[in-house]
Parts: structure tokens; sequence; C-alpha cells
């Protein structure tokens, strides 16, 4: 499947009628393919990788060691030619990217050596950093004086927004709706429409 | 696959309804030595009877506030059904203040959720709801447990969520 172009494949799939599913699994193969964005430095495995547990446990033992941390937004704080992003962080899957979940590992601060658009870099987007452990230090949330791990990051990977579809008029053919997806099979005679959830 | 008609379909969305519901009715709490009739409301009627009694409540998180070394959860509590999950479409039955001994990450026990709590009463506090006065029952929090919120319902009767990548 490698030689063959995906367009020449898919083309002569549609002139040779195969069966829609089949179409499908190609479909789901291609998105696969290009969903894995995020830069090598973000994707591959730092030295060690120090957990957060392990650094909250004892954090002057990994004083400037090199950690690969990522989680969901909670603050972002342009500071000069800095900004400062505070971030709930979770466990990371093989790509790097956050697996969100009931059970947060803890809070860090990423520190970026440059101006990020808080528009974009807001609230509840998922983002993943490599960069060096500097400390910790202590700052509110709410009342209960929390103790902060910095990172000084030298690389970082903000993951796109997934956007959820609900299915209105649920089709005949239900099984077929995984493999709706707009642009790609526009013509396909689906009754129903896609709303996107509001978050 | 292609053969399945809507015929097919309903039936086995029936028996797999079936199957998921009766795997979701095992008790998430230990119920021994735990007041079950008890309700927020119950207990503000004759608090002097229950105080130092284990209860199970839970709801939805009203607020969340971190203090200096304990969380303290707002809710408002619904019955629970038999895993002790709250029933939302049911009457509200209260309000109650949850204290967890230690910090709570509030962008998880965030407002809206939904979750359920095994703890002991210990006392009545007064608080306002806007301008009314309201008695809070408080509980010391032993086990918590965070629900996923059910689907909001739509207009059909079947909701599919998909995700897409941009």
């Amino acid at each position: 499947m490698g030689t063959i172009p995906a367009s020449s494949l898919l083309t002569s799939m549609i002139r040779h009628s195969w069966p829609i599913q089949i179409i499908g699994i190609a479909g789901i193969l291609f998105l696969t393919a290009c969903s894995s964005k995020a830069p090598l430095p973000i994707s591959l495995p730092v030295p060690a990788e120090p957990t957060i547990q392990q650094v909250r446990a004892t954090p002057d033992n990994y004083i400037a060691q090199m950690v690969r941390w990522g989680g969901v937004i909670v603050a972002t704080d342009n500071r000069g030619d800095s900004t400062w992003l505070t971030i709930v962080a979770f466990p990371l899957d093989k790509k790097g990217q956050p697996i969100v979940s009931d059970q947060p590992s803890g809070r860090f601060i990423a520190m970026i050596d440059r101006f990020l658009e808080p528009l974009v870099y807001s609230k509840d987007r998922q983002l993943t950093v490599k960069g060096d452990f500097m400390g910790s230090t202590e700052k509110l949330v709410g009342e209960y004086p929390y103790q902060y791990l910095k990172v000084k990051v030298e690389n970082y990977h903000l993951w796109p927004k997934k956007i959820e579809y609900n299915v209105e008029n649920y089709p005949l053919y239900w099984h077929h709706d995984h493999w709706y997806y707009p642009g790609i099979y526009p013509r396909y005679p689906y009754p129903y429409r896609l709303i996107p959830k509001q978050p | 696959m292609n053969s399945l008609t809507s015929g097919h379909i309903k039936p086995l969305l029936l028996i797999l309804t079936i199957f998921l519901a009766s795997c979701s009715s095992t008790p998430v709490f230990d119920t021994t030595q735990v007041m079950i009739s008890a309700t927020p409301q119950s207990v503000i009627a004759d608090p002097d009877l229950k105080i130092g009694q284990k209860v199970i409540w839970g709801g939805t998180i009203l607020d969340t506030k971190n203090l200096e070394s304990s969380t303290q959860l707002e809710v408002l509590s619904y019955p629970l059904s038999r895993s002790h999950q709250p029933q939302l479409e049911q009457k509200p039955m209260g309000r109650f203040i949850l204290i967890y001994p230690g910090y709570l990450e509030p962008t998880t026990y965030a407002q809206g959720r939904l979750l359920t709590v095994l703890g002991t009463f210990t006392e009545i506090r007064k608080g306002t709801v806007g301008e009314s006065s309201y008695s809070y029952p408080l509980i010391n929090s032993e086990k918590l447990q965070l629900w996923n919120n059910p689907p909001r319902k739509g207009r059909s009767s079947f909701q599919f969520g998909i995700g897409i990548r941009l």
C-alpha cells in the first residue's frame, strides 16, 4: 500500500464499487496518518522521564533535570517577554499528549521565553512541554498554599481542539456513522445533520 | 453487516442496554453502618439524633473552595441509584457541605460535576443562599466518587458523539 498514491487507490476503489466499509477504513487510516503532528522533542521521551509525583516528593533531587510534562491550561500570565502558563498535569500517551481524566498528577508552571497569545493559549487547551525543572514555588489555590513545580520550557506543543459532534436523526445504517467525515465524503447521501457540541 | 436492518438493530440495542444496565448496579460504597435513609433534609429536621452517623449522599457540585488544609464542596443532593449514582431526573433533596481533609484539584472537582460521598455527619452550619438563610449539614468525607455527567437529551431519541480532528 505504501507505493500506491492514496488518491488513485481511492478512485480505483470507487470505480470498482468496493464496499463502503473498505473505503471507510481507508479513510480512517488516512486520518490517523494526518493526526500525529507533534514535533519530535514532544513525542519522544526524555532521559529518566521524571514524573510529577516523583518530583513533588523530592524536588531538590531534580533541579535542572530535563522533564516532559503536559496537561490542561488553567491560567495564562503574560509577563514582559515571557509567558507563564499554569497547567494541571496528566500522564502522557505515546505521542506525548496528556490523557485527561479525573486523576490529575498535579500542577506546574511552564515558563516560556516569548509572548504567547492568551486567546490561543487559553483555559482548557491541552499543552505538552519539554524543558528543565527549576524548583518549586508556593502560590495559593483559593486559600491552599500549593507547591507549584516550575519548568523552563525549551519545546512546547499546543494540541488541536477536539470538536465533538452530535448526530441528529439517527440513520438506518447506523454503523456507517464513524466513517462520515465532512469534506471527505461530501456527496454521500446522509439524511442527518452534524451539530457541533458547544464547549 | 449490510444485512442488518432496523428490525434487527432495535432488539440488539435493547439487549445491549439491559446488559449495560445490569453492569452498573453494583454499589460503589460499602453500606455497612451507613444510615441509608438519611437525607440532608431529614438530618436538618432532627440533627441531634444523627450527629456522628455515616451517610452516603451525592449530587451536583455547586461550589469548590480550597481552604488552607482542606477542600470544601457545596453539593445539591439528589436521590441515589442502587450503584450510588445521583439521579438528576428526580427531585433534589437539599444542599450539603462536604469537607475533604486535603487538596482537591478544583478543575477536576468543578462546578456541575456529579459526585457521591461516603462520610460522617458532624454538624449543621448556617449559611446563605442569595439572601435566604440556609442550614447546611456538614459531612466529613471518607470516600469520594466522581461520575461522568449523563449526556444532555436532544430532540431525537438517539445521540451519538464522534470526534473529529482539525
